[in-house]
């Protein structure tokens, strides 16, 4: 029976072996691809947390955070240029201050050229600069929360464009680091509060929105805390990465 | 907070170290800046200069590290002065402020030393050990890998413009060993650093009148210590490092890593034996199954051209390195 009659007929007719073999490429491809990908960001992971000590590490409420110091030598030794930084500023309710500093960062490999943006946030209500809310607005240095907001952008945006997130303590002893000389910090519960929210705003900007879009974000959906809109982002996140 | 603070604190002094750097925290401020100050001058930033004069309030505070060095550096000076004055030295119009109003150019010396019924006016720098050791003469502070070493030279040379003083004198102190070191400076030798500065000056007041912003000079190694980093924003760009995938290169790298304590154990032995053998009288030595022989060559003698050399540098890396 020829292929015209069986189809006619309703009899199944295998597929070309060459359209198989092809699909087959392209899926053992991608799965390389991302092998190899995976494979490079636990490299670069072990490389960057290698170059750090103890001072460059900060421990609060059990999760381990990188310090500026620590930031730049990473950036030095993967060779990570940034430029085109900007302000913006939040008046609160109680009269505090936002400052977000946005930058763009880059890395141009032989293969590729990496190019995201990060923001660094910082508020007068930190602890830091209120003095454990001490100090009202008015009070705070506010150049030195400018500074602050500048050093939390180039330390974000290096950690994320080489994918160092959600370090834990044990990747850290990992790489020899000796985790009773690292400082800790324990916050009261005001203070706590404020960290809290700090903590959350540096999720959110490892998960690679630009404050444009989490602007617009909050504004359509209103979420009542800052967990909310980090939760609802980061779930629209993987279903991104699920879908392509 | 930095280690050094952390370790105080592990240490058990808490309440008393917390008292002090909380006073330390509080000294901290930022003065209004409206001349071109000697001790900035030599800076490298034209911009930062700019910035001195017309963005002083928004300059970020000193972190209490950095009040901590501010305030050694002080207390050092003052000990350098008692010391110059245990020893029977004069010392005269200490802290005296100098001011050219061509150049709207301010200086505080540190003092004038007498020597030989002359006044010397002279600066104290406190510094780490290692650049103590480094600084020999103006020239090496001038060629100095460190960018606020370089700075050093025209604070005083601009001291000599001001006080209309042929020379002066750069006491150095080890900050570490309390060793200490001379530098005679002679304005005369170095007129054209002393042009350099009143150029610079000048630049400073155009651009103010002018209300201009000299370019970003984006050097890493200045920027990351500016405290207008955050003012200015300046653009980094670095060439990124190549990542390799070469698993023979990988091999070879890490078989020589393991021969490298050998090679050294091997080196350290090597010039043992040699320096025994070397003191021993005789030229043929027996031990064990070793034969050991020492032999006189003539060794030409050549003159290396200077040129530029690419130097290959292997180090793995380890964590928790310093």
């Amino acid at each position: 029976m020829k292929e015209e009659e069986k189809r006619e007929n309703n009899v199944p007719v295998p597929e070309p072996d060459f359209v198989k073999g092809s699909e087959m490429d392209v899926l053992e491809e991608v799965i390389a691809r991302s092998e190899k990908r995976l494979e490079t960001i636990k490299k670069i992971k072990q490389v960057s947390l290698s170059i750090t000590n103890e001072d460059d590490w900060v421990i609060i409420n059990n999760i381990p955070y990188l310090q500026a110091s620590g930031a730049e030598k990473i950036a030095r030794l993967f060779g990570i240029s940034w430029s085109n930084f900007s302000y913006s500023v939040e008046h609160l309710n109680d009269g505090h201050l936002l400052v977000i500093c946005e930058g763009d960062f880059f890395m141009e490999t032989r293969k590729e050229k990496l190019c995201i943006q990060a923001i660094g946030v910082r508020s007068s209500k930190d602890a830091f600069f209120s003095r454990g809310g001490k100090l009202s607005a008015k009070d705070v240095d506010i150049p030195s929360l400018y500074k602050a907001s500048y050093t939390n952008c180039l330390a974000n945006g290096i950690k994320r464009i080489l994918g160092l997130r959600n370090l834990t303590i044990e990747d850290l002893k990992a790489a020899g680091l000796d985790i009773g000389k690292i400082k800790k910090i324990t916050y009261g519960k005001e203070e706590k509060k404020e960290e809290k929210r700090n903590e959350v705003w540096d999720r959110i900007t490892e998960l690679g929105y630009s404050k444009e879009e989490v602007k617009k974000i909050q504004q359509e959906k209103k979420f009542k805390s800052l967990n909310e809109l980090y939760e609802y982002l980061k779930s629209q996140k993987e279903q991104q990465n699920a879908g392509g | 907070m930095n280690n050094w603070r952390k370790r105080i604190i592990l240490k058990g002094g808490t309440m008393i170290i917390e008292k002090i750097l909380e006073n330390k925290e509080k000294k901290r401020r930022i003065t209004p800046v409206n001349s071109n100050r000697a001790s900035e001058l030599g800076h490298p930033c034209l911009r930062y200069l700019v910035y001195l004069r017309t963005k002083w309030s928004e300059k970020a505070l000193p972190s209490i590290s950095q009040q901590l060095i501010f305030d050694e550096g002080k207390n050092q000076e003052k000990m350098v002065i008692m010391d110059l004055m245990e020893a029977g030295f004069e010392i005269i119009e200490q802290q005296r402020t100098m001011y050219w109003d061509k150049f709207n150019l301010v200086g505080h010396i540190d003092g004038k030393v007498i020597v030989d019924g002359k006044g010397i006016p002279f600066e104290v720098k406190s510094l780490n050990p290692y650049i103590w050791e480094t600084i020999s003469d103006l020239k090496s502070m001038l060629n100095h890998k460190r960018w606020w070493v370089r700075k050093y030279p025209y604070q005083l040379l601009i001291y000599l413009l001001l006080a209309n003083e042929p020379e002066g004198l750069y006491i150095l102190k080890n900050k570490s060993s309390g060793e200490l070191k001379e530098i005679w400076v002679r304005l005369e030798d170095h007129l054209e650093l002393a042009e350099e500065v009143l150029k610079k000056c000048e630049e400073i007041e155009k651009c103010i009148k002018n209300q201009i912003l000299p370019d970003r000079i984006n050097d890493e190694e200045v920027c990351n210590f500016c405290p207008f980093a955050h003012i200015c924003l300046p653009e980094l760009t670095r060439p990124a490092i190549s990542l390799e995938e070469n698993p023979e290169i990988l091999e070879m790298l890490e078989e020589r890593e393991l021969l490298k304590e050998k090679v050294e154990r091997f080196n350290e032995l090597d010039e043992q034996i040699k320096n025994f053998f070397k003191k021993a009288d005789g030229d043929r030595f027996l031990l064990g199954q070793f034969l050991i022989m020492k032999k006189k060559i003539k060794r030409n003698a050549y003159t290396v051209p200077a040129q530029e050399i690419e130097m290959i540098n292997i180090k793995k890396l380890k964590g928790g390195e310093k």
